[in-house]
């Protein structure tokens, strides 16, 4: 019965379907959902039950595989790699969780996860903007709203996490709140979902340089004690320190 | 990494002679490189390629690649010169 009970509890015991209304799930751990073409990844699929399933159709654009905590994640490198749905999800409240680690930091953007395209807005956790080299959470007319404190850096994998609703958003990193800068609330839009890249126009744009392991992402503002359960289900997964 | 840079009016003409000769599009591939209208552009016009080594070396790609560059359609270039000529990312991203 104390077993059961540990099971119940342990971080990798936790379903990420049982808090909120999950929009997508893309694991890297999860080999069925990977499609490789030569060794490069064609498709990874959603294992939330919307289908949203990223694709890349384009040989020169294929991320590789590679180990992070000894699990599998996706590599992208900076320069050509990115995987993209759309549309995507409608509704503009959400809260994201992305597990990533950075090769490099630079005063460009370097964007792991988005939602939506730039205009009319997007939802985006990165590392680096403009002169900023912080993991960011930036948001719709090119307004950052969450800048985390300290320098992005290149030695670690980030829990990266973005709430958001259209009133108030917040930005998180390692578990650690931020307070958010500018007045617009961060906010997604239907237009697509890239991983690897930001969408301008639809076309990638800001490509992320590093590993993408695993994203979770909801619909609406999850409360602080789902933010909490999921938190410390990827970090337990993929040796993050919160 | 290699990094080049092409004519504008050749750079069509170069993707689909690779990606006839790749079989592409097939059932999962559609084309080896970006196409024009969403391939970056340098100021002067001429389109920026990167391609990773692994795809830069493929059977379909090196003799077309080295064709184009032979008739002066295509130059090779560093990444420095490469990241330099990349137009300025729009601010909303």
């Amino acid at each position: 019965m104390i077993a059961g009970r540990v099971g119940f509890f342990s971080p990798q015991g936790f379903d990420p379907k049982s808090v909120g209304t999950l929009l997508g799930w893309w694991d890297a751990t999860d080999s069925a959902t990977i499609t490789t073409v030569s060794g490069a990844v064609s498709q990874w699929n959603d294992k939330s039950s919307s289908g949203y399933n990223l694709t890349q159709g384009t040989a020169a654009n294929r991320p590789g595989t590679g180990t992070l905590n000894g699990k599998t994640c996706l590599t992208f490198n900076g320069t050509t790699q990115s995987m993209t749905r759309t549309p995507g999800a409608s509704g503009l409240s959400a809260t994201f969780f992305v597990v990533c680690k950075a090769n490099s930091v630079t005063s460009r953007n370097n964007v792991a996860f988005a939602t939506g395209i730039a205009s009319p807005g997007q939802a985006q956790f990165a590392a680096g903007y403009n002169s900023a080299a912080s993991f960011v959470g930036s948001s719709r007319a090119g307004s950052i709203v969450g800048i985390a404190g300290g320098a992005a850096n290149t030695s670690t994998a980030i829990l990266g996490a973005v709430v958001s609703s259209t009133v108030i958003s917040s930005f998180r990193r390692n578990g650690v709140s931020y307070t958010t800068t500018g007045a617009n609330a961060i906010q997604g839009n239907s237009s697509g979902i890239s991983v690897g890249c930001a969408l301008t126009n639809s076309s990638p744009a800001s490509l992320w340089d590093g590993s993408i392991c695993e994203i979770l992402w909801y619909s609406g503002s999850l409360s602080a004690g789902s933010i909490s359960s999921v938190e410390t289900y990827l970090a337990a997964k993929w040796g993050v320190t919160l | 990494m290699k990094f080049f840079i092409v004519n504008a009016a050749a750079y069509e003409p170069l993707r689909a002679a690779v990606d006839t000769a790749a079989g592409y599009p097939d059932g999962e591939t559609q084309t080896m490189w970006n196409p024009l209208q969403v391939a970056p552009i340098a100021a002067d016009g001429r389109v920026l390629l990167a391609l990773p080594d692994e795809i830069a070396t493929r059977p379909a790609v090196v003799p077309a690649v080295q064709a184009s560059i032979a008739v002066g359609d295509t130059h090779e270039i560093t990444e420095a010169a490469y990241r330099e000529l990349l137009p300025p990312e729009p601010e909303a991203t």
